[in-house]
């Protein structure tokens, strides 16, 4: 018998034992905590991979938590689709835990700094499990782990951070706390129908159930839908987001951008797609509904961040947007919708995840964040820059970088599911991120010299930055590799 | 803070009651309603009371910060307890297959590993109520 049978609760446990040891290491033994920390994080990472090189080898894999059988006991399912997710969640989590080793040195409060490893931990424990899980109530108490740790993300740099710092927290609590809610209401709903919070036997019996509580279903996916929505920033329920990534400290946006809103996106469609059965939601509607938000969100979301200056802000309102493709691809219900969807996923991941952590390294060494003091700045960190440029240029879809790759395969979702009002969407929503983008490689690159003296981050973080910024180039031209998974993904979601 | 004689005689009278409540509440968590979560919150009140009554100070003197921390972090042994499921070649959190005795039904050392989560559960709410206390008593301003 092997460990390799247990790793899809491990991928969970490694993650949520560090995060318990580090407040006690922190106060006894500090220097064990970064090794420890990034050694949880890594063993995560690696069981992820062989775990979905082994769901590719040969299916899927059920772990039943306490040795109880499903629908009784937990399940944890992972499919190729969790595979895919918990490999995104825990290789891009790595890579920003590393980078916050240097960077809450110095700009999170000496105080919370041991707080900070607990809480990015525990958030990373909460999405994989998120990812992991097969059980709809198990879904929400990880979602729970998660969202409580990222409220608490977001004001962690203390007296080092900026004013408003509660207030955002604040806002993105109970904005969060509502949509908990929301989707616990909707679990109840759907448990009430069927008597079971096993997805697999939930998805078996709602059909059944539709007979008798017709109504009662399309309430509950409403519930979800609203609840997602929040908690993935989609348009217009999105006005969380800004505020926090204002005022939280750059890893923590970088996990937020990276991780938990795509996380969040995947629960939708793992709904959509595993429970509720994409023919019965997309009868209801309400798909269409969230077709045109989203079509909503990739526009305004766009709009928003060029009438910025504040940096983070641009890139904010820029995840806004790219969170509006991610739902659109899943919503379109055809196979190149969706696989465009889920490797926008990884590709916005590594895209926005090198541009964030590049902003973190300037506002680092400088404390600037308007966009007119990053004049010159191209030539005084030329790594950080040009990991951020490239970044930008894939984000705004040119061949052959990351986000021309899955702008295209979404754009030929939308052909095949007729949507030509959503291919023209997409078109102009990719002009629409060339005017910002291109004013920010403009003002970094061309536009003089203001920045003063500057050199570039310690090797902890610039190391990141570098292999995001490479992941923005070879994850496009080798697309092939992630889109192996994903094709199987979209196989078994039955389109 | 004002002297009052009989809130800080029945805080001192009840503490001791409330505390061994609290823990019948944990230890009976696998017999009868509640369990480590509710009776950890009720020790976790209790502490609070002698908080409220007799000063933060003195609050701090019985359960000091270093304290809270351990018992915060007690949720690792719940970890653990489900590791010893993966040991013995079982799942994870696995209880009475992967042979750890649970006794007889309805007996008060019974329920195998359910027993010490409670257990461990209780601790750490207890403390957690404490340090939620303390942390909205000292709040940081902005």
């Amino acid at each position: 018998m092997s460990i390799n049978r247990h790793f899809p609760v491990l991928i969970v446990v490694a993650p949520l034992l560090a995060s318990y040891l580090a407040p006690m290491l922190w106060r006894w033994q500090r220097r064990l905590v970064k090794p420890i920390v990034l050694s949880a994080a890594a063993l995560s990472f690696s069981m992820s991979l062989s775990t979905a090189l082994q769901v590719l080898r040969s299916g899927p894999v059920s772990y039943h938590v306490g040795s109880w059988e499903p629908p009784w006991g937990i399940e944890l399912y992972v499919d190729y689709l969790s595979a895919y997710m918990a490999v995104v969640v825990t290789a891009v989590g790595l890579l920003i835990l590393i980078y916050a080793t240097e960077y809450a040195e110095k700009l999170v409060d000496e105080k919370n700094r041991g707080l900070f490893f607990t809480l990015a931990l525990l958030l990373i424990a909460g999405l994989t499990g998120m990812v992991v899980t097969g059980d709809v109530f198990n879904l929400f108490v990880f979602l729970e782990i998660a969202s409580l740790a990222s409220y608490a993300l977001v004001p962690i740099a203390g007296k080092k951070g900026s004013k408003g710092r509660f207030e955002a927290s604040f806002r993105y609590l109970y904005m969060g706390a509502i949509a908990s809610t929301f989707i616990l209401i909707g679990i109840g709903l759907a448990y009430m129908a069927t008597g079971t919070l096993n997805m697999a036997d939930m998805a078996r019996l709602l059909p059944e159930a539709r007979q008798e509580y017709p109504r009662l279903i399309v309430a509950s996916l409403g519930f979800f839908i609203v609840g997602f929505s929040i908690k993935c920033a989609l348009f217009p329920l999105h006005l969380w987001l800004p505020d926090a990534y204002a005022h939280a400290p750059m890893p923590v946006n970088a996990l937020s951008s990276g991780l938990t809103i795509k996380v969040m996106a995947y629960a939708m469609i793992r709904l959509f797609y595993s429970v509720f059965g994409i023919g019965f939601v997309s009868g209801t509607g309400l798909l269409s509904a969230l077709q045109v938000i989203a079509g909503t969100a990739i526009i305004v979301g766009s709009l928003l961040a060029i009438t910025q200056n504040d940096v983070i802000r641009i890139l904010a309102y820029s995840s806004v947007s790219q969170i509006g493709y991610i739902i659109l691809g899943a919503t379109l219900v055809t196979k190149d919708g969706l696989a465009g969807s889920l490797l926008h996923i990884l590709h916005h991941s590594v895209m926005k995840g090198a541009m964030l952590l590049a902003v973190g390294a300037v506002i680092y060494k400088t404390g600037k964040r308007d966009i007119r003091d990053y004049r010159g700045l191209g030539k005084r960190m030329p790594y950080t820059m040009g990991a951020f440029s490239i970044a930008a240029l894939s984000m705004v879809g040119i061949p052959p970088l990351t986000g021309f790759v899955s702008k295209w395969i979404l754009l030929l979702g939308t052909v095949e599911a007729k949507s030509y009002a959503f291919t023209f969407v997409i078109l102009a929503s990719s002009l629409l991120n060339a005017v910002y983008y291109f004013r920010l490689i403009n003002y970094i690159h061309f536009k003089g010299e203001t920045a003063g003296e500057v050199d570039e981050a310690p090797p902890a973080m610039l190391i990141p930055i570098i292999i995001l910024g490479l992941g923005a180039i070879f994850l496009g031209v080798l697309a092939g590799l992630p889109l192996t998974i994903i094709w199987k993904a979209v196989a078994s979601a039955g389109l | 803070m004002t002297e009052d004689i009989i809130v800080k005689t029945s805080a001192r009278l009840m503490t001791p009651f409330i505390q061994m409540f609290g823990l019948y509440v944990i230890f009976h968590g696998h017999l009868t309603p509640g369990g480590g979560f509710q009776g950890g919150a009720i020790i976790g009140a209790s502490m609070i009371l002698l908080a409220v009554v007799y000063g933060l100070e003195e609050g701090e003197k019985r359960l000091g910060h270093d304290a809270s921390t351990v018992l915060e972090s007690s949720t690792l042994f719940y970890a653990l307890i489900g590791l010893i499921g993966i040991a013995a070649g079982y799942s994870f959190l696995a209880n009475r297959v992967a042979g750890i005795p649970v006794g007889t039904p309805g007996a008060l050392f019974s329920g195998g590993a359910i027993f010490a989560i409670n257990i461990v559960v209780g601790l750490k709410v207890a403390s957690t109520g404490k340090t939620l206390f303390y942390a909205l008593s000292r709040e940081e301003r902005p």
